[in-house]
């Protein structure tokens, strides 16, 4: 089977529809020259992120610094300073980018639902495949437990400003603190834009915390909350607009 | 800033604030363009003084937005600056030997290498491949951000990660050979 490098390399991004990925897997699989090529493509890959990542470790030149305390004297981060938001394109995986404590409590709902009883077999599963189908298919105000103690509850709908919808969930498991989060749905896939330790009273997020992600939501909502009738219908259109 | 077209005076704030979230993506998008710390510095602070000073149109996502400015100050700035430097600075071009720099670890020269390989990239190969690698964008995204098709993404994406490939084997032979 001859597979082009063009179709390797968007197999490496993840830009491939299910089918043509199980195709170039299986192209992987047997033979040893498309292999070796995709495993050079993806090495190059990490070459090319650490390499390019070696500015982050260099102090701001004077002038971006100053650019920078602008930015920060502009901006309103008092209510924001314990929310990590993400920027639009990114993947969840980019949580190494997080301060160290919350990336280690996303670290752990990414393992959400494994091992659980809902899930068994699904092996191969990515841990935010779990996140994301229960995004997909519980309506707001369900609160689902699993039976190593894990729970999920999505709060609330609403369309951003880029017309995505955006899901405001909960989500807690046994060995890390209790996190709010808010995951847009792309074309295939929710991708997470937000998160937040909260601090919990029965169950419930203080009312602090409340306000800290309604800024976040407020920034990004356009329209009124998505009610219950609509998120329904959204779930059987499988969030089609 | 109230200007027609543009984002109104009260959004200025949350202007600045996803500004400093994009701050460190687009540092790295300016270094892989430029090549060297100091000029992606530059080039991002003079990226991020025009946003604020022109605003952001209001039918933009401000992420696109940013990396757009930030390509379009590159080449119309510092781009032929630095095809001049490369004549000088092209390590085939130079007196080097790698194996003689015990200062370095080999896994430095290994980065330093993929910097440098980068930078024979032409421009539209290195952008594309920078989204996409360094920002994790999607072809479609970076395609807006480039204002080409998402083939043309694919494409370049392709020839950037087979000349670096060529480039770098061609300087491990050289490296050896030296």
């Amino acid at each position: 089977m001859t597979i082009s490098d063009e179709k390797l390399n968007a197999f490496i991004d993840g830009e491939l529809s299910a089918l043509e990925m199980s195709i170039v897997r299986d192209a992987i699989a047997k033979d040893d020259h498309i292999a070796d090529r995709a495993e050079a493509l993806a090495a190059l890959n990490s070459q090319i992120t650490a390499s390019l990542s070696a500015i982050d470790a260099i102090p701001l030149s004077a002038g971006l610094s100053q650019v920078k305390s602008q930015l920060e004297t502009g901006a309103h981060t008092e209510a924001a300073d314990n929310v990590v938001s993400f920027p639009w394109w990114r993947q969840a995986q980019a949580a190494m980018t997080m301060p160290t404590a919350i990336a280690a409590s996303i670290a752990a709902i990414f393992g959400f639902f494994l091992n659980s009883e809902t899930h068994t077999g699904a092996g191969a599963m990515s841990d935010w495949s779990a996140i994301s189908q229960a995004l997909s298919n519980q309506t707001s105000g369900e609160l689902v437990t699993t039976n190593n103690g894990s729970s999920f509850e999505a709060r609330l709908t609403f369309l951003n400003q880029e017309g995505e919808y955006c899901r405001q969930f909960y989500i807690k498991t046994n060995n890390a603190p209790a996190l709010q989060s808010i995951a847009c749905r792309t074309e295939s896939d929710w991708q997470l834009r937000a998160a937040m330790p909260t601090v919990e009273q029965d169950g419930y997020q203080t009312a602090s915390n409340d306000r800290a992600l309604d800024d976040v939501i407020d920034a990004m909502i356009k329209g009124d909350i998505v009610s219950l009738e609509q998120e329904n219908k959204a779930i059987e259109r499988r969030w089609k607009q | 800033m109230a200007v027609n077209g543009i984002r109104a005076d009260n959004e200025d704030n949350k202007l600045h604030a996803e500004l400093l979230e994009l701050l460190p993506g687009l540092r790295r998008y300016a270094y892989s363009l430029c090549g060297t710390a100091d000029d992606a510095d530059d080039l991002c602070q003079s990226a991020v003084e025009r946003i604020l000073e022109k605003g952001v149109p209001e039918d933009v996502v401000l992420a696109k937005w940013a990396f757009r400015v930030c390509r379009n100050l590159w080449i119309d700035q510092y781009r032929a600056t630095r095809t001049r430097e490369l004549a000088v600075e092209n390590p085939l071009l130079q007196d080097i030997n790698i194996s003689d720099d015990s200062r370095r670890t080999e896994n430095e020269i290994q980065l330093q290498q993929v910097n440098l390989a980068m930078q024979e990239l032409n421009e539209e190969q290195r952008s594309a491949l920078s989204l996409v690698t360094l920002q994790s964008m999607s072809y479609k995204d970076a395609a807006e951000v480039l204002e080409v098709p998402v083939g043309t993404v694919m494409s370049r994406i392709s020839r950037a990660r087979a000349n670096l490939m060529k480039y770098l084997n061609t300087q491990s032979t050289f490296a050896q050979g030296h």
